[in-house]
């Protein structure tokens, strides 16, 4: 891994194979994907649907093992994620989800009820700290689910469509929220079909098309193309 | 495998971090039980039986307390075992169905920390409602007039034994085949299976070419008919340490082949 | 691979373990008889390792069969005898769990003391006795069933008082011995045998008849002897 970098990844390749009556089929999910994500930097993945940008994630948080090539990343005490779709146990409070959370991050009891309490504030769910996960709307869970990634103060985190499912209120304070931790020093991994939350937030985007990581986009070429990120998407995915 | 044993050494060790996460997902599974429908039935359907069970009683006169007893101790083993091989066949692929085991091992969580926790807070589950079930039925017996016998607390410890030893093999085998109702038919065989294994072994199946199969079967299916004190209560023998310590490596042989399985799955 | 490596050794872990465990116990004799109208019951009942429980219903059906009156048609169907099959429902029952002597001494002493079939309880006995040679009270029954054959009463008293105090005592012979004592003269035996079985018996059949020949010491007069002491019959679905 080099010295600074929060993810890297050195050549991976991940083939998925699936067997039936004895006949493996293969399908690609990553290949040959080279990337660093410097610490402080808030990088976006960007590609359409089946790009491998889940795959990505997954295999920087070890849920998926590379077929080939090799991915670095800080120890995940280190890391939040935010899941597409956040799961949780529903019989739990999201203060009950928290602490839970909390404990297995390794947070004394002492360190939990300041940051239960601060995770909900900056979410908007103080007021709801005590209903039962089942009765929460999606928006609801998705902010909990935020509030999950950044409890434990990690220095990376790393989201996969964070703003999908919420109003667009609650969108702008999901920005501004990832915004102020990126001022903090947190380095932001963010995965997105919203092409205008990533020119808003990111310094970097990378587009995976079919598996590859085919351009790495500055912030400033962005800014200078008359298209916007946008533009140099559509230029990119349909070239 | 090498690491496996490593953080299992850590834990005997009194790692604190390790067992107090371990307690932690114990905990939780034990919460994510109190609120399973399978759970509540299981123990409604318990006392219900042991409620029939007193008319059976009555049947039987000069036996009475000898049915109750037999009756009642048969069916706190059907509850128990019913509520630990339903809850180690959903126990992790609910989780990974659901996804909400996502949030936990992009944690600083091991796979074997997250099945240990799982599959103890499973067996407190258990036992919780076995218990629950077991001072009901003392005291029908006790009402009818059943005086204090230590057999009974040796049967009551043989059933969970036996519950245990099925559930690890049905955690490995939920993960194994990755279906639900193949590991619950499976340890339903092997449990069958395993009140046989002294039958088997009267037909001398190295004998015939024919059952080497199950000969060599009866080699890996637990023998459970060791821990069935309940039908022993007349001659209970129990040694004590010698039968402890085959419950608990023939678990944690399964266990850890569990873990390392999970290890290997990918999400 | 390290998969498969894994699962050799757990199994090479199970094989060890299984190899090693104590036996404290012999395997039960497999050639088990099963009744035919309930073959599957019994069988299900041993798969999931209930036979204590399926012994328990055997005897059940033993009592529901010798409470249930039979008619006349059956007595000759049966070729001259009442409850026929009771000596055989005992065995099978002593087959599933031969440690469940109360099923032996209970039909032992319906054959010998009620129905006057001594042969046939002696031959019960003397084949329970086979697997459980050390029960003394399958010893003394046979003797006592010996001296019964030959109108000795007092020997019968002498070998089963003994056993009247043992959990295995079927109500129906301390009611016999009860009644021997009553026909022999130790009227206050009689009385106190009585009144246990009216405190402790849970047949009610048994209790309602220990109250009257209870009433009937006490008034001074002597009861005539019943051929069976009567159980409420609970015919049987």
């Amino acid at each position: 891994m080099a010295a600074e970098a929060a993810l890297s990844f050195k050549s991976v390749t991940k083939t998925y194979g699936y067997s039936h009556l004895g006949h493996i089929t293969y399908s690609l999910g990553v290949e040959n994907l080279s990337l660093e994500v410097k610490p402080g930097e808030a990088f976006g993945l960007l590609g359409l649907n089946g790009s491998g940008k889940t795959t990505t994630f997954k295999l920087a948080l070890g849920l998926l093992k590379p077929t080939s090539g090799q991915v670095s990343m800080l120890e995940l005490s280190q890391v939040g994620f935010l899941p597409e779709l956040p799961y949780f146990y529903p019989f739990l409070s999201p203060e009950q989800s928290l602490r839970f959370y909390g404990r297995l991050s390794g947070l004394t009891e002492a360190e939990l009820a300041h940051r239960v309490a601060h995770a909900l504030e900056a979410v908007g769910l103080a007021g709801q700290r005590r209903r039962k996960i089942r009765e929460l709307s999606k928006g609801t869970v998705q902010r909990l689910g935020l509030a999950q990634a950044m409890l434990h103060d990690p220095k990376l985190m790393m989201l996969d469509e964070p703003v999908s499912g919420l109003d667009p209120l609650a969108i702008k304070d999901f920005r501004d929220t990832l915004a102020s931790l990126n001022e903090q020093g947190k380095t932001l991994i963010i995965s997105s079909h919203s092409i205008s939350e990533l020119e808003k937030l990111c310094h970097r985007v990378g587009v995976l098309k079919e598996g590859r990581l085919v351009r790495l986009i500055e912030q400033r070429q962005w800014r200078q193309a008359s298209g916007g990120l946008e533009g140099l998407f559509v230029e990119t995915v349909r070239s | 495998m090498a690491s496996g044993f490593r953080r299992f050494g850590g834990a005997l060790r009194g790692d604190g971090a390790l067992v107090k996460k371990v307690a932690i997902l114990a905990w939780n599974c034990w919460l994510d039980n109190l609120g399973s429908r399978f759970y509540a039935i299981s123990i409604i359907f318990g006392i219900v039986i042991l409620y029939i069970s007193l008319l059976l009683g009555m049947l039987a006169a000069d036996q009475e307390l000898r049915v109750l007893l037999d009756f009642g101790l048969g069916f706190i083993e059907l509850m128990g075992l019913a509520g630990a091989v339903f809850g180690a066949a959903t126990a992790v692929l609910r989780e990974i169905e659901s996804k909400t085991i996502y949030l936990i091992l992009t944690r600083p969580v091991s796979r074997s920390q997250y099945l240990a926790g799982r599959f103890l807070g499973l067996m407190f589950s258990a036992l919780v409602s076995m218990l629950i079930m077991a001072v009901l039925h003392l005291a029908i017996l006790f009402f009818k007039g059943w005086t204090w016998d230590r057999a009974y607390l040796l049967a009551f410890v043989g059933i969970y034994f036996k519950v245990l030893i099925t559930a690890a093999v049905t955690l490995f085998l939920s993960l194994f085949s990755s279906s639900v109702l193949t590991a619950m038919i499976i340890a339903a065989i092997l449990w069958t299976l395993g009140h046989f294994l002294p039958e088997i072994r009267v037909m001398t199946p190295w004998a015939r070419p024919a059952l080497w199969p199950l000969a060599g079967l009866s080699y890996v299916i637990p023998d459970l008919q060791l821990f069935n004190l309940r039908d022993r209560l007349a001659d209970p023998q129990w040694p004590l340490l010698a039968w402890t310590g085959y419950a608990f490596v023939y678990s944690l042989a399964w266990l850890m082949l569990a873990g390392f399985w999970l290890r290997k799955k990918e999400f | 691979m390290g998969r498969f490596l894994s699962l050799a050794l757990a199994l090479l872990i199970s094989a060890g373990l299984n190899a090693l465990r104590p036996m404290p116990m012999r395997p039960e004799a497999p050639a088990l008889r099963l009744e035919a109208d309930c073959a599957v019951e019994t069988a299900s009942l041993f798969a999931l390792g209930l036979k204590r429980l399926a012994a328990d219903l055997g005897l059940i059906r033993m009592l529901i069969y010798y409470g249930t009156p039979q008619s006349h048609e059956d007595h000759h169907r049966a070729e001259g005898w009442h409850y026929p099959q009771l000596g055989p429902r005992a065995l099978r029952i002593l087959e599933i769990d031969p440690a469940f002597s109360y099923a032996a001494l209970y039909a032992s002493g319906a054959l010998a003391f009620n129905l006057s079939r001594p042969q046939e309880a002696l031959d019960l006995l003397e084949h329970v006795l086979k697997r459980d040679p050390g029960n003394r009270q399958y010893q003394l029954y046979i003797a006592a069933i010996g001296f019964q054959r030959e109108g000795n009463s007092r020997k019968v008293i002498e070998l089963l008082e003994p056993v009247l105090n043992s959990p295995d005592c079927p109500t129906m012979i301390k009611s016999m011995m009860a009644f021997l004592y009553k026909k022999s003269g130790q009227l206050d035996k009689a009385v106190r045998l009585y009144q246990e079985i009216i405190e402790t018996s849970r047949d009610s059949g048994y209790r309602g008849t220990a109250e009257r020949m209870l009433a009937e010491i006490r008034a001074g007069r002597p009861a005539l002897p019943t051929s069976r002491p009567p159980t409420e019959p609970r015919p049987r679905k």
